[in-house]
Parts: C-alpha cells; structure tokens; sequence
C-alpha cells in the first residue's frame, strides 16, 4: 500500500514536469525537440546557461507546484483515511524539495537576467519559509498522526530541517530523540554521525569523538567508516597525532575490506585517509621514513600522490631539505610511478626554492627528457583524460618558462651573475625545444627574450636567429618587428662589421624580411642604410646608390633620423663622383638645395657639390667633344653661380673652347665681359689679352680698344701700356678724340720724356685732323718741356714759317738757337739750312742797280752775301742729311745763277758811253760765266746726290728739267711717276697669279 | 718727326706690347725668304689678282642677311665689286663681317686698308695692310698695298722696298713692276727701269706705258735704234697712241731715219696732235721735209756732179760742200 501510493505520487509528479517541458519546447521552437535538448548547457555561453537553468528551475517549480495542488486536493479528499499521513509526509518531502528550488531563485537574486524573466519570483522566492514550512508539516504529521509507522524518519528528517537552518540545537535535540526514542532504527548510527557533526562543528572533539565512537559501534552502518574517519580528525584536534594516524590506518584498512568484499566502493575512505595521513604524518615522523611507510599504507593505491602532498606540507613549512629527500627517494623507489613528472617538476622548483639554480636547471633537463620518453596516449572520444605525454611537456613547459623568465628578471635587475643568465638560457632553451611550448601563445615572447638573453650575453649569432625565429611566430606586430630589427643588429654584432659573403647573405635575407614585413617600420631606414653601406664597403656601389637614393631623398630630416639621411646623401654623392656620373650628381644636390636645408654649413656643402658636379658634368661634355653644349652650359653655370669660385673658371672654359672651335669673336667677347663678370679672376687678365688679340687680330681695333681699358683695370701693373695701346688702337680706328683725350690723360705726372711720347702722338693726330690750333697747343707744350729733338724740331718748323713772314732775323736767331744744342746732324743740317735760305734771301735781295762810282761796292756786297749763303748752303750739305744737302745744293745752284742772271741784267750806267757799255758788259760777262758754270756744275751735283739718295719723289725730275733749260736743250718727256692701282682679289675665273710658288 | 709717328701707331700690336712694351721697333718688311702661310693657301685658292679697273664683276649688290654664312669666297667676291664701284662704306660692312666670321682671313684687313686709304686714314691703311701680312706674309699683293699706301705717305724709299717685294714675290704682278719701272726711270736708274719694265711686258707683252716706257730708257741711254724697235711694236699695238706715234718719230729722227720719222710725225699730225707733249710736230715736219729736201737736192746735185765727172776730166771736177773739210 506504501508503495503504490508513492508511485501515484510519482506518477503524478513526473507526468506533469514532462508535460510542462514539452509544451514549452514546442511553443519555442516549434519544433519537436526534447525538453533535456533545450535546456542542455552551451559551454562558454554563461548568460544562456543561466536562463535556461532557469528556466529547468521554473519547469520544477511548476511541476511541484502541480504536485503540491495535487497532493493537497489529495490530502482534503483522503482526509481522515489512513492515506492522509503518507500524504502529509509527502507533503514535507516536497516542501523539503521546493526549498531547494527556491534556493535557486535565492542565489540569483542579484542576476539581472533572472530578474527580467521572473521578478516575482526571486523577490518572493525563500528556501527557509519552504524548510519551515516542511518542519510544520512533519510536525503537524508528528502531532496528528503519533503513531505514524515512519515516524523516526520524520523526527531525523525534522532534525535534518532544523540542522538545515542552523538550529543546531533543535537538530542535536531531534537526532538525540532517534538513538533514544527509536534505538532500533536504521538512523541511529546516522543520528550519531549527525549529532558528532554538530560536536565537530562546535570543535566540541571530546564530545564528537564520543558520537563517532558511537557509529563505530555499527560496522555494518553505511556511517560507519565515516565516523572512524571523523574519529581520526577528532584526535588530530585534539592534539593526538599518533591516535589519529593509527585511527587514518584503520579507516585504510576498512577500504581494503571494502574492496576485498566488493561493498559500495562509496564507503572505501583510503585515498581520503592516505591523504590526511600526509598531514598528520609531517606532524610526528621524519622526512625520510615517509616514502617506505607510505607505500605500505597505500598498498594497493599509488603512494605517490600522497608523498607529493606531503611534499607539499613540507614545502609550505619552507621544509625544502624534506621535500628534496622525498622527491628523491620516490625517484628511487618508485621508478615506475606515473607521477615521475610531478616529483621532477617539484624538484625542480624545490631546487629554484633552494636558489640553488643548476640543480634546477638538471631537473628540468630530467623532466624534459623523462617527457620525451612518455608515450603518447590519445584519449578516446568523450573521455576526459589527457595524454601523459602533453601533460608531462606541459609541465616542462611551464616550469621552464615561469624559471627562465622568473631568473632572466632577477638577472636583469639585481646584479647579473653568470649563473643566473646561464640558467635563464638554458630554462629558455629548453622551453623552446620542448614539443608543447608550439601551442604557447606566448612562444614569441619567450623566444624573444631567450634572444635577448643571448644577446646580453654576447652570443650575437645564435641571438640573432633567435630574433629571426621569434618573427616568423605569430607574435604580435610590435614584438614581430622589435625582433626583426634585433635580428639583423645582432648579425651585425655577430660579424663585428667584417661581412663575409655568407653573413651578408644573411644579412640580405633578414632585412628583407623586416622590409617586407614593416616597409614603414622605425628601422626600415636605417636597416635600408646598412644594406646599402655594406655594399658600398664592397664596391658595389650600384646597389649601394639605390639604397642611399631612397634613403636621401625620400625622407624629411629629423632630429632622430639625421646623421643617417645626411650619411645616405653623402655616400650617394660620393658613389655618383666615383662613378663620374656628374648629371645625376647635379641632379641629386639640386634636389637637396631645393629642399631647402636649414643647416646653413650643409647648405654651402650641397651648394658646392651642386657647383662642382655641374662644372665636372660640362668637363665631361667637353671631353666627349661636345663642345656647343660645354660652352653653352660653361656660360650657364657662371651666370648661375656667380660666388661660386669655379664661376670664373666656367666663364674662362667656355672662352677658351670658343677659341679652340673657332667661334674666336665668340670667345673675345665672352672674355671682354669676363673683367665685368669676374674682376676677380685670375684668368682675367689672359682672358683679356687674348680677347684683344683676337680683336686685334681679326682688325675690329674699337672693341680690340675696349678690351684694352678693361685689361689695364685688371693688371695694374701694365696698366699704363694696356691704356696707351688702347689709345693707340682708337686713333686707329677714327676714334681720334677719344685717343687724343686719352694720351693727354696719360702724360699727366709722367716723366718729361714720356710726356714728349705721348704729346708727339697728340699732335700727330691733330695734323691729321688739320687741326692747327690743337696742334699748337700741343706744341707749346713740348716746347715748354724743351726736350730733344722735337724741341728743335718745333723751332725749326717756325724758323721756315716766319722766313715765309719775312722776319728773317728771328727766323736765323731760332735755327741758331737750334745749332747751338747738341742736337743730330739731320736737326743741324736743317738748322743750317734754314739759316742759309736767310742768308740766301739777303743775297737776292741785295739790289746791284747802282751809279758807276758804287758799281763795285754793291758788286761786292752781292758777293759777299753770295759768299755767305754759299757757306751757309756748303754747311748744311757737310752734315749729310740727304734731303737736306739736295736741296741744299739746288738752292745754291739757284744762287749761283741768281748771281749771273743780277750781272746779266744789271741796267747799265746811261752816263757811260757806248763803247764803255760793251767793255762793261764784256767784264760782266766774264764774272758770269764761271758763275752760271759752277751754278750749272752745283745743279749737276744736286742731280748726283739726289740719284745717289734714292729720293723717290720728283726732285731728280725737277733738277733734270731745270738742267735741261740751263742747257737749252729739248729733252724728252720727263718719266712720270703713278700712284699704283688698286688691285682687287677676283674670286674664280682668272689665273692664280700671286704669291711665292703659288 | 711724322714719319716717326706714323710708325710708332701703325708698327703696335698686343704680342709686342707684350714682349717689349708700346714703343717696339717697327718689323723689317717681308724678303724673299717669306713663305706662304697655310691662311695664305686657304684663302688664295680660287682667287685672281687683277686691277681693279680690269675685274670683272657685277654691281655692289652686298646684303648682309643674304650673305650670312655663305663663305669667305663670296664675301670677297663681295668686297671687290663695292671697291671697284667705290662704295668704301659697304666694303668697310663686308670687311667686318670677314673679321668677324674669318679670323684667320687676309681678306678683311685688306680691304679695311683699302677703304682707309681712301679715307685718307693713311695710318689705318698701314697697319690693315701689316695685318693682312701678318696672315699672308708671302703675299705680292698685300706688299702692293703697303707700298701704295707709303707712297702716299711720302715714305718713298720703303714704298719702293715693298714693291720691290711684291714684284719680286709676284713677277707678274704688272702694276707693281711698271710702278717700280716708272720710278726708277724718274730717278735715272735706267738699268733697273728697263727691267721692271721688260718684266711687265712679259706679262703683256703690248702695254703701251710699259712699251713707251721702256723706249724712253733705251733713248735715255743712248739706244735710239732699240727706241725704235720697241716703238714700233708699240705703235703697232697701239695704232691710235699719237703719243708712241710721236716717241716712234723722235727715235727715227734720232737714229737719222728722217723719213720712217717724218712719216710718223705726219702721223701724230692726222691724229688732230700738233702740238702735245712739248714737240710742235709741223714744226718739226717742217724741218724734217725741208732737211729731206735739201737732202734731195743735195743727192740731185751730187748724181749730176757725178755724172759730170764721169764725162769730164778730173781736173775739171768742182769741189762740193761734203768734201770741203774732209782732209782735216
């Protein structure tokens, strides 16, 4: 009858919650899903999971709310019948359940997704109203129905309500009624084991370990190994080590009963009991007997596990020494165990608790071979264990991460040890090279400071490739880029800056990688540069200028990226100077003056390699022969850069290579400007001169002139020859005032004789322009100057013009003035005869028209002048001036046959009679005719001399005609003398008829 | 104290400046040792040397824009169909753009001394005319020039010493030698005249100056009957010349050919010239014809003595006016 009613209670209950979940399932979905696969957990998914343990909670309440509906329309139907106390203690069971369910709600009072869903539900939700409300229903069952044929179960489960409470003293009092009231129930030893609880709980052990006592009494009680058990820790807290260890061994030795009977495993408390025994082991036995006493505890289970909680105890108690002598002695006397991993890897940190640091790092280095012979076991589908062999790499993976970073830190912040740095390599060597260390995420890391470490320790090589493997990880960005740079600056370290082809393979490759990877990165320049430096250092400046290009030229200068950019920039320049690429040398600086470089010193550089590689661009094209171009860019480049030093030397080049082409009015007038240009340059004054002569060569002798006057600003030593050369080429070229103005200039302060050179130019140039009065002006200088022999000269040219004035007197006192110097016997010959054509003129003007009484008085004073002139004439032809001394001997012919022609005409006297007329003439006669002879002879003479001198002109004609007449002969026609022809070049069409051979 | 002066400018250049200062020595003209210079080669090739009278050309037609470039040849070309017409200024143009275009040209120096000359810049004459040597040392014609333009300059001696040089350079250069001919006949050298003036004629063999002159020297030194053969190659060149006519009747009368020379004053006479050159030519034929009849009759007279004598005795014959003093 119990029984059935229970199964329609169940019935009833069940029925329902399924019906419940079903109904929900379907108006969620839709579909036919099963209640338990909606509510099945979504691992991770913490907010879903909630709700639907809610929602099962609320599936619960319902269904418990149906059942309890149920059981009171039950209870009410069946009230008064025997069923009503099953009904009631069912009631307080399913109170008993509801509290549970309310203490959901309870729980999750604060969770705001059960909230939302339920508000009233958490609100009103309390687990204690539920027990309450079951303790009112065991009581009211207790009350009602005293005879209640289960009425031990509901007093435990009433003092079951209570303890559920807290109110302990109620349950104590409950459980107490049991062993008393009910001393042949099954719960007594429960009620024992509950009442010793409470005891415990209170750390009443005396009065506990009395109930437990208690449950010993009932071997047969499921409570019994508890109790023993509990007994155990009762003495423990009471100080009673040994009765607690040797109760702990009872409790084993009942688990090996247990298993021998093959009872509910449930009540085999070994491996709990193992376990407390470690504890209370470490309490009252030495280290060293531990391993030996727990494998005969143990027998049958794995000591191991206990040992290394032992191991544990002491390592909390800093027992390290211990712990070292367990680990040891389990290595030794369970070489089989599975737990070598555990012993090794607590060995391991025993040691590193210990500092002492090679024994750790041996210990790791045991571990991580043991893992390496651990074989792999896959676990099967749904099984939830692991595979020894990762579990075992794990550890090592673990152990010597923590230890070779934890000692990597202690050496980087407290003073390095060699030991300490040695232990870190190998912790992080050994990490790495341990097969679980792969699936770490923080590999990149490790590896990353496993290269660092090396680094530090100058092992640069191995570092390097270190860094390298550290970015082919996938670490993150920035430890990827840290590690490709360190790769590359430890290669380099590795090297020491001599790079065997190998290396710079290496090399390529590793920069390639960061440049790949960070084309932007912070290094990317300077990786860029390096590359580009180490095939500069070999030669191969190809490469090494694309490198240098980019970096130079791409990049605007920093304060951090300076000295590299400037370095690239100078390297470029130098490689294209080496390479003799001038235009692109040009091209490149002009770029960076343009940039506009703030450093005014690196500014003048690049201004003077811009100049430089400009002016070597024109050397090469001039070399090439590509002489227009050099002479154009020659000229360019001059004008461009004009404070420039080599803008002079440009200017001259592009002269000289007019000249060597041909171009030379080109090159004259490229160098005329030169002066104004360059005043400076010392090719200025070559360029100059060479202009001039060019000029003068070619007879454009103005701007020969002009040049000139720029030439004698640049060399002021010469200036003064430059200047008169000029003057001179203007008064060659119709520019005669200005030469005329220029002479005079140039007399100014000079030296007499060099003023009489320049004046004698002057007044050359005013005969030429008829200028009388400029020439007398000129004149009277050079007399005031009183040099020889234009002096002379001077007075000689007036002496002749004031004879034509007839003031013979000063005209004689002047040439006397002239004889009376020291001057040549050319001045003097025409001194003299100057002085003879007065005295010749006095001769003729001495009248011979006289009375017979004077006849012979002015005779002899027509003679005597004679005489005088004939001296005077004989004088000047002494001197030998050839000119001179012809004329000289014409005027005294003329003399002389003035003389006959005065005594042949002379008028007679009337007052003589005819016959004294005749005889008178017949004297005359007589004095003439010797006379007119020698005048004939001294013509004759003149003739010779003037034949003899090669006088050219027409005074041999003269003297021939003159000769003739005194001869009265007929000659013939006198030969007569043409100005030649011109004679003109024809171009083609006639003979060649010039020149020596030709 | 001229002549000084003109040197002092025309003797300067920059290389003796240079060398020796502004007052350097004015150089020796060129000698017979002058060999052509390579400018001498290039820019003679093709080129005659005529008098200007005598060039054959076309009008002064220069432009300078369609002459750009066009060579030295054409500039030439150029330069002596504008001296010849006398249009010095374009000449002057031409000579600049030479300059300029050919330095290394005779050329334009040339004709800038020909354009001065003409100018009456005598100087600048000069020292274009030195320039052009400089470039063309053994040039005839260029010592041509210089000699004319000295010989205007009244430097006499040295414009005959270049001249000299120009006929010796170039035989054939038949100005010069008339020129130097003509002076030294002036000045009584008739030796030298005489071959300056056969060495013109070698180059045309029938110039009548050169003809005329040359019979003048032979009759200068007392070879009348080389006058005559001279002449009359002259006159039959130059059948119209009353002047060779005239010289041709002197010679006759000189070598006592009163006929051939009555012949040829008869000549000058149809000519419409009866007066010219200092000779009254009816005068003179007058004489001649009264000399030729006397001489007529006096060989009338003579053939009839002779034809007495031989029809009388000798004792009978009568003394003549030829044979009067024949004895002493």
């Amino acid at each position: 009858m119990r029984l059935s009613i229970v199964m329609i209670l169940a019935v009833a209950l069940f029925a329902n919650a399924s019906y419940a979940a079903k109904t929900i399932s379907k108006k969620k979905t839709g579909k036919e899903e099963s209640v338990e696969a909606a509510l099945r957990f979504q691992e991770g998914d913490e907010t879903g999971n909630t709700v639907k343990a809610l929602k099962t909670e609320m599936l619960v309440l319902r269904a418990e709310k149906k059942a309890l509906q149920q059981l009171m329309m039950l209870k009410k139907k069946h009230a008064g019948t025997a069923m009503e106390p099953e009904i009631v203690f069912r009631l307080a069971e399913l109170y008993m359940r509801r509290a549970r369910s309310h203490r959901f709600f309870e729980v999750h009072k604060q969770d705001e997704n059960v909230i939302s869903l339920t508000p009233t539900l958490v609100k009103e939700a309390s687990e204690a109203k539920q027990i309450r409300q079951a303790i009112a229903t065991y009581m009211d069952l207790a009350k009602r129905f005293p005879k209640y044929r289960n009425m031990d179960l509901v007093v435990f489960n009433t003092g079951y309500a209570h303890q559920q409470l807290g109110e302990d003293k109620q349950a104590e009092h409950l459980f107490s009624r049991i062993t008393n009231e009910y001393p042949r129930s099954p719960l007594v030893p429960d009620s024992h084991l509950a009442v010793g609880e409470i005891n415990y709980n209170r750390h009443a052990f005396a009065k506990a370990l009395e109930s437990f006592k208690s449950v010993a009494k009932y071997p047969q009680a499921r409570a019994y190994p508890y109790g023993l058990y509990k007994a155990a820790w009762c003495f423990y807290n009471m100080q009673d080590g040994h009765s607690a260890l040797a109760q702990l061994e009872v409790v084993v030795k009942y688990g090996r009963i247990v298993v021998e009977k093959k009872l509910d495993s449930k009540l085999d408390l070994r491996k709990e009991a193992l376990n407390d025994m470690a504890t209370f082991f470490s309490d009252i036995r030495q280290s060293k007997e531990a391993v030996d006493y727990f494998i005969v505890q143990a027998e049958g289970l794995d000591p191991a596990p206990v040992l290394l909680r032992l191991t544990s105890l002491y390592d909390r108690h800093s027992k390290f020494a211990d712990v070292e002598t367990i680990l040891l002695g389990m290595l030794a006397k369970l070489p089989g165990t599975s737990s070598a991993p555990d012993i090794r890897e607590k060995l391991v940190w025993n040691y590193e608790k210990m500092l002492d640091r090679k024994k750790a790092v041996a210990q790791l280095n045991a571990l991580a071979e043991h893992c390496k012979a651990v074989p792999s076991i896959k676990p099967k589908r749904g099984e939830k264990t692991a595979d020894p062999a990762q579990v075992c790499a794990a550890k090592v993976a673990d152990a010597s991460k923590k230890l070779a970073i934890k000692w990597h830190a202690y050496w980087k912040k407290r003073t390095p040890t060699e030991d300490l740095a040695a232990a870190s390599e190998q912790a992080y060597r050994i990490y790495l090279e341990n097969g679980a260390a792969a699936a770490d995420p923080d590999i990149a890391k490790i590896r990353f400071s496993y290269a660092e470490i090396l680094f530090q320790r100058q092992k640069y090589r191995e570092a390097s490739q270190q860094y390298a493997m550290v970015h082919g990880t996938k670490a993150d960005p920035k430890l990827g880029h840290d590690a490709s740079y360190a790769s590359v600056v430890s290669l380099e370290k590795a090297t020491d800056g001599k790079w065997s082809d190998a290396d710079e393979k290496i090399f390529r490759q590793l920069t390639e990688v960061y440049l790949t990877a960070y084309p932007k990165g912070e290094w990317s320049s300077e990786l860029e540069f390096k590359r580009a430096f180490i095939a500069y250092e070999k030669n191969r400046f190809d490469e090494a200028a694309v490198g240098f290009k980019k970096i130079g030229w791409s990049n605007v200068v920093t304060d951090k990226n300076k000295d590299r950019v400037l370095k690239s920039q100078d390297l470029y320049l130098d490689i294209l100077n080496v390479k003799k690429d001038f235009a692109t040398l040009k091209a490149a600086a002009a770029v960076l003056v343009t940039k506009g470089i703030q450093d005014p010193t690196r500014l003048a550089s690049m201004e003077k390699i811009y100049r430089e590689a400009f002016f070597s661009e024109l050397q090469q094209m001039e070399e090439k022969g590509d002489f227009k171009g050099a002479i154009s860019g020659y000229k360019k480049f001059a004008l461009e850069n004009k404070n420039s030093e080599l803008s002079a030397k440009a200017w001259w080049n592009a002269s000289q290579l007019e000249f060597k082409t041909g171009d030379v009015q080109a090159g004259a007038a490229t160098c005329y400007h030169m002066h104004k240009l360059f005043p400076n340059s010392s090719n200025g004054k070559d360029c100059l001169t060479k202009a001039a002569q060019t000029y003068e060569a070619s007879g454009r002798l103005e701007p020969a002139a002009r040049v000139l006057l720029n030439l004698a600003a640049a060399d002021e030593v010469n200036a003064e020859k430059w200047r008169e050369l000029s003057a001179n080429f203007f008064a060659l070229s119709s520019n005669r005032d200005r030469a005329k103005e220029m002479y005079m200039k140039l007399a100014e302060g000079k030296k007499p004789s060099r003023q009489l050179e320049l004046f004698e130019k002057t007044l050359h140039l005013e005969e030429l322009d008829s200028n009388t009065k400029g020439a007398k002006q000129i004149e009277q200088k050079i007399l005031s100057l009183g040099l020889e022999p234009s002096t002379s000269l001077i007075q000689l040219k007036t002496a002749g013009w004031l004879i034509e004035k007839k003031d013979l007197t000063e005209a004689f006192a002047l040439a006397r003035r002239v004889l009376n110097k020291g001057v040549t016997k050319e001045t003097k010959a025409r001194a003299r005869f100057i002085q003879a054509q007065v005295l010749e003129i006095e001769f003729r003007e001495q009248s011979v028209k006289a009375r017979v009484d004077r006849i012979a008085l002015v005779l002899g004073l027509k003679t005597e002048k004679l005489e005088k002139a004939q001296k005077a004439y004989q004088e000047t032809i002494k001197y030998g001036d050839p000119r001179t001394s012809v004329e000289a001997l014409r005027r005294l012919s003329a003399a002389y046959l003035h003389y006959v022609d005065a005594i042949r005409t002379m008028q007679l006297p009337q007052s003589l009679s005819e016959q004294e007329q005749l005889v008178f003439k017949g004297e005359l006669d007589n004095l003439a005719i010797p006379m007119e002879e020698k005048g004939i002879d001294t013509l004759v003479q003149a003739l010779e001399a003037a034949k003899k001198f090669e006088l050219y002109d027409d005074t041999v004609t003269e003297i021939q005609i003159q000769l003739a007449v005194l001869n009265k002969q007929t000659t013939a026609q006198p030969a007569q003398v043409k100005l030649p022809p011109v004679v003109l070049p024809q171009v083609g069409g006639g003979s060649i008829v010039v020149g020596v051979g030709l | 104290m001229r002549t000084k002066l003109f040197t002092a400018l025309i003797s300067l250049s920059i290389s003796a400046a240079l060398v020796t200062g502004c007052s350097s020595a004015p150089k020796k003209t060129a000698n017979l040792e002058i060999k052509p210079s390579e400018a001498q080669k290039i820019y003679f090739e093709g080129v005659s040397i005529v008098t200007g009278s005598k060039l054959s050309t076309e009008k002064c037609t220069y432009n300078a824009a369609d002459n750009k470039d066009k060579g030295w040849k054409v500039l030439v070309r150029h330069a002596s169909s504008c001296a010849k017409t006398e249009n010095w200024r374009t000449v002057e143009l031409i000579a600049e753009e030479m300059a300029k275009s050919e330095i290394n040209s005779p050329w334009s120096p040339y004709f800038h001394s020909l354009a001065a000359e003409r100018s009456g810049d005598f100087p600048r004459a000069a020292w274009m005319i030195d320039l052009a040597m400089k470039k063309a040392p053994g040039a005839a014609l260029f010592h041509y020039q210089k000699g004319r333009v000295l010989w205007q300059l009244k430097e006499h001696k040295e414009s005959v010493n270049h001249m000299t040089t120009a006929a010796q350079l170039d035989g054939k250069l038949i100005d010069a030698q008339i020129f130097l001919a003509q002076t030294h006949h002036r000045n009584m050298n008739y030796e030298k005249a005489a071959t300056h003036y056969q060495q013109a004629l070698t180059v045309e063999s029938g110039h009548p100056i050169c003809l005329q002159g040359l019979a003048d020297v032979r009759m200068s030194q007392g070879k009348p009957a080389e006058a005559v053969e001279i002449l009359n190659t002259a006159v039959s060149k130059n059948s119209n010349s009353p002047e060779l006519r005239l010289r041709l009747a002197q010679a006759y009368e000189a070598t006592e050919k009163d006929m051939q020379a009555l012949e040829h004053y008869r000549a000058v006479r149809m000519m419409g010239k009866t007066a010219s050159f200092g000779v009254d030519v009816n005068e003179k034929i007058k004489t001649l014809e009264g000399k030729l009849l006397a001489q007529q009759n006096a060989q009338k007279q003579a053939k009839l003595q002779e034809e007495n004598k031989k029809a009388q005795p000798a004792n009978e014959r009568l003394p003549t006016s030829s044979n009067k003093g024949g004895g002493k």
